[in-house]
């Protein structure tokens, strides 16, 4: 059997025959089906990826805040952490008039009262 | 694109129902031949007709002309196709159904009971080979597309569609020349 024996052979199947009816039918039925269906796919799709992008919005802005909020937080209280030794001393030496320890980037401060 | 069918895409991009609705009309033909053709049973090919214009219409807005529609369309349908999975005793027993339906309206117009055969045995040697191999023959020699135009649809390359027709074609000439010397 060479190529067109075997394209004839091929092409002598016959496709199923459908009315006049089924061909004026099948546009119409598809486009009242289209119209049903559209309006459910369009709910279902427009809001999920809404909801997911504010969701993520969401939690990148609350990471965001707690990092902004605990830097300095942190960085007061690994300076005072640091300097524990010099806090002991003025204890030490001032043990009721010492009040308040603050720590900034020319080192650490304190205040000390006059009065008990 | 033909002109006519560039019109109706761009407006059926713009809502109107209408024109989507020439748009399977100028189609449904073609559309339902290649469905028959990729799985031998009239039901299926309807079915798989119908999901190829749902598909066309919820993907129309990415159409952009590159190519004609009816390539475009083809390519929905083919891949339908392609993802066509059922149990394949129901596959092959509808199929069996479709060629006794074919051959006996065949009888009904007195044709050979011979040829009648042969129609049975082609059917059933396509429905053999492996999808992607039936729809490089049903694309060329069918839908009478080049190598070329047969990849774009298939979206792989000429080589692998020529070496699929190649491969499909040998097939089905074995397949073939055994059931002819079998009877």
């Amino acid at each position: 059997m060479n190529n067109f024996d075997l394209e004839t052979t091929l092409k002598s199947v016959p496709l199923p025959e459908r009315t006049e009816d089924y061909w004026e039918n099948f546009p119409a039925g598809m486009r009242s089906h289209l119209r049903r269906t559209a309006p459910k796919r369009t709910v279902g799709e427009s809001r999920l990826p809404q909801f997911a992008w504010r969701m993520g919005a969401g939690l990148a802005c609350l990471i965001m805040g707690l990092l902004v909020l605990g830097q300095p937080l942190k960085a007061a209280s690994s300076a005072i952490f640091n300097k524990e030794r010099i806090i002991r001393q003025q204890l030490a030496k001032w043990p009721k008039h010492l009040r308040t320890f603050m720590a900034d980037e020319h080192g650490l401060h304190y205040l000390i009262a006059e009065k008990e | 694109m033909a002109d006519a069918d560039e019109d109706l895409v761009l407006q059926s991009q713009n809502g109107s129902p209408m024109a989507f609705e020439s748009l399977i009309r100028n189609h449904q033909r073609m559309v339902h031949s290649l469905t028959f053709r990729m799985t031998g049973s009239a039901a299926d090919a309807e079915d798989l007709a119908q999901e190829t214009f749902i598909r066309a219409h919820e993907q129309i807005n990415s159409f952009n002309g590159s190519a004609k529609f009816s390539t475009w369309l083809c390519s929905i349908a083919v891949h339908a196709c392609l993802n066509w999975r059922r149990n394949e005793a129901r596959r092959f027993q509808a199929h069996a159904n479709c060629a006794e339906e074919i051959i006996g309206r065949q009888a009904e117009t007195g044709n050979q009971p011979a040829k009648n055969e042969m129609i049975r045995r082609t059917q059933e040697a396509l429905m053999k080979l492996p999808p992607k191999q039936r729809a490089a023959i049903v694309l060329t020699i069918y839908d009478g597309l080049n190598h070329a135009e047969a990849a774009k649809v298939l979206g792989c390359s000429e080589t692998t569609v020529s070496w699929r027709v190649f491969a499909a074609r040998r097939r089905l000439k074995r397949w073939l020349t055994a059931a002819g010397g079998a009877r």
